[in-house]
């Protein structure tokens, strides 16, 4: 018990009055301040939350008047709670189109940012997500899609918190993904234009007659599919990226440079260069570290992830990092359906990190609650 | 902080506007928040009165009645954090005016208006630092006297003896504290947040914050034996 309720101050009417009033008087000494831009910012929101609630309150069960209206937020972020109970968040910098809703259907599309939903369960109501081809479909859950552009293409990660979805991705017709709670869908869409689908406008209305594919855990197709996919290296070519005998710093410069500008692969390939060539230089846990991420987010290389997570754990025992690469570790067993060795890691991170910050998730990776 | 993390969360709190009548205006925020939020039925998770979002989105437009509504609304909050960090009356009452006044100021930098409260509390954080910051310079040169603080009249009677005797040994030493030391560890183990609550507060890194705690608690522990 927090020892705050010992020390609880004497919040009197005639103390907050007084407070109020010096703050009120301290106001007034200063000079008034002209934000016209916050004033466009604060009426576009509450525009914007309005039209969204109007259309959610006005249009169940009906064609919807705001069929391709707009959720959009600039710097700020914007969380709505939708007439069914459902609560949607956009992140700062997205847009979301509402492609379709009425009390059957919900469908929105993530044209870019990052959007978080908390789905209310409702038998017979479809609730659909589309970002850059891939579509959610949701049955009753808690998970977030991003759609990321980059100099490349654009990176789509769906994140599940809670429950289970089903992706679909128009690059690979056909193929159903139910990602669960702690696990995690990306795809890399390279910037040249998709085959021709008609899922950008096929109905959302017959997604529970859709059959249920269980995920291969051996052979997770959707994650293997952004490595079929993914862009081919952009920077990576360029001979005066790096010098010719670089030694480990610069690797590792270089491969963070990569990383930032969207570069995965000429990233992936300078943080490998570096491990092979300075295995027992001080930056190698970190590469290993980052070389595992892009594996597993960027590269769907989860074979690889493990790997470098592995020797991440063994080469920085005492970093700052040690704690999310045990964690990545239990979400890349898991996902590759290694279950001894998803058991193994999470007991490993629960022993060494009973507090952690991931502990929560980690306790219910492999199956775990 | 880290990005690291395997599942990433986004914990906005969600903003509830269930009815909005014919309010939609293009003639002025303030007055369409106004209208919603006298019109529509309780909009907060406690059921009472307009959301933090609409009262942020008013205030941003200059009306003062929602600035008085945020302060009276989260006034507790300001005061149990200043209280904990500086517990002598005058101070405290210092330390949630000038934490308003600069909200108030800012409030156009507050990119998620629901989360009014939690940004609120960073500035207290934020300014209580400040204020430690000028108290050990003052200290050091000679200009001020570092005053003990009487905790008899600031720790509640009910209290269990244990929480006493822990209140006591820690407000004993935490003046000479470094001072985002003694904010981490006042938040720890007086307010009681965790690691990613103190790191939100205090904008750093949660490895800082372990590192910070761990110092803290290294430190006490030696103050502690120097006086037995």
């Amino acid at each position: 018990m927090a020892l705050s309720r010992h020390l609880q101050p004497d919040i009197s009417a005639a103390r907050l009055a007084r407070v109020w009033g010096n703050i009120k008087g301290r106001k007034q000494l200063q000079p008034p301040r002209r934000r016209v831009a916050t004033w466009v910012l604060a009426v576009g929101s509450a525009a914007v939350v309005l039209a969204a609630v109007v259309f959610f309150l006005r249009t169940r069960g009906a064609g919807s008047a705001f069929e391709n209206a707009a959720l959009e937020t600039a710097s700020d972020t914007l969380a709505v709670t939708l007439g069914d109970g459902s609560e949607v968040t956009l992140a700062s910098r997205t847009r979301v189109q509402i492609a379709g809703g009425n009390s059957q259907a919900v469908k929105l599309v993530v044209a870019h940012g990052k959007l978080s939903c908390d789905v209310t369960h409702h038998p017979g109501r479809t609730f659909v997500v589309r970002a850059s081809g891939v579509e959610v479909r949701v049955v009753g859950t808690r998970f977030s899609v991003s759609d990321e552009a980059r100099t490349d293409g654009s990176h789509v990660d769906v994140s599940v918190e809670r429950g289970v979805v089903e992706v679909v991705s128009e690059r690979h017709p056909g193929v159903v993904t139910r990602v669960a709670a702690g696990q995690s869908f990306t795809e890399w869409v390279p910037l040249s234009p998709p085959p021709a689908s008609t899922a950008s406008t096929a109905s959302t209305a017959s997604t529970s007659d859709l059959p249920m594919v269980p995920v291969d855990s051996a052979n997770p197709t959707a994650l293997d599919a952004p490595a079929k996919t993914a862009a081919p290296r952009s920077s990576g070519d360029d001979p005066t990226r790096l010098p010719r005998d670089p030694n480990a710093r610069e690797l590792l410069d270089a491969a963070n440079t990569a990383r930032r500008n969207g570069d995965a692969r000429s990233a992936a390939d300078d943080y490998g260069q570096l491990l092979r060539k300075f295995p027992n230089d001080g930056r190698a846990g970190l590469a290993a570290f980052e070389l595992g991420r892009l594996r597993m987010d960027r590269l769907g290389d989860l074979a690889g992830a493990v790997q470098a997570l592995e020797r991440a754990v063994q080469l920085a025992p005492g970093s700052g990092f040690r704690e999310d690469a045990m964690a990545r570790l239990v979400t890349a067993y898991q996902a590759s359906g290694r279950t001894a060795d998803c058991t193994r890691s999470r007991e490993a991170y629960l022993a060494a990190y009973p507090a952690g910050v991931h502990r929560d998730a980690v306790s219910r990776g492999c199956g775990g609650r | 902080m880290t990005s690291a993390s395997p599942i990433e969360t986004h914990p906005a709190s969600p903003m509830r506007l269930r009815s909005v009548g014919k309010c939609v205006s293009s003639r002025s925020a303030a007055l369409s928040l106004r209208l919603m939020v006298s019109s529509a039925p309780p909009s907060t998770k406690s059921g009472v009165g307009p959301s933090d979002a609409a009262l942020v989105l008013a205030a941003r437009a200059g009306e003062e009645w929602a600035q008085e509504a945020l302060f009276q609304r989260h006034s507790p909050l300001a005061f149990g954090l200043a209280h904990r960090f500086l517990p002598r009356d005058l101070d405290v009452d210092d330390l949630v005016q000038d934490s308003f006044l600069y909200a108030f100021e800012q409030l156009h930098t507050l990119q998620n208006p629901q989360a009014f409260a939690a940004w609120l509390g960073t500035i207290v954080v934020r300014t209580a630092s400040k204020r430690f910051r000028r108290q050990r310079l003052l200290t050091r040169l000679g200009l001020r006297r570092s005053e003990p603080i009487d905790l008899d009249t600031v720790i509640s009677p009910q209290a269990e003896p244990d929480a006493v005797a822990e209140l006591r040994a820690l407000f004993a030493f935490i003046e000479r504290f470094p001072t985002d030391e003694r904010i981490a560890i006042t938040l720890r183990r007086v307010e009681g947040l965790g690691v990613t609550q103190i790191a939100e507060y205090m904008d750093s890194s949660e490895s800082t914050v372990k590192r910070r705690l761990r110092a803290a608690e290294e430190r006490l522990e030696r103050y502690q034996k120097g006086t037995r």
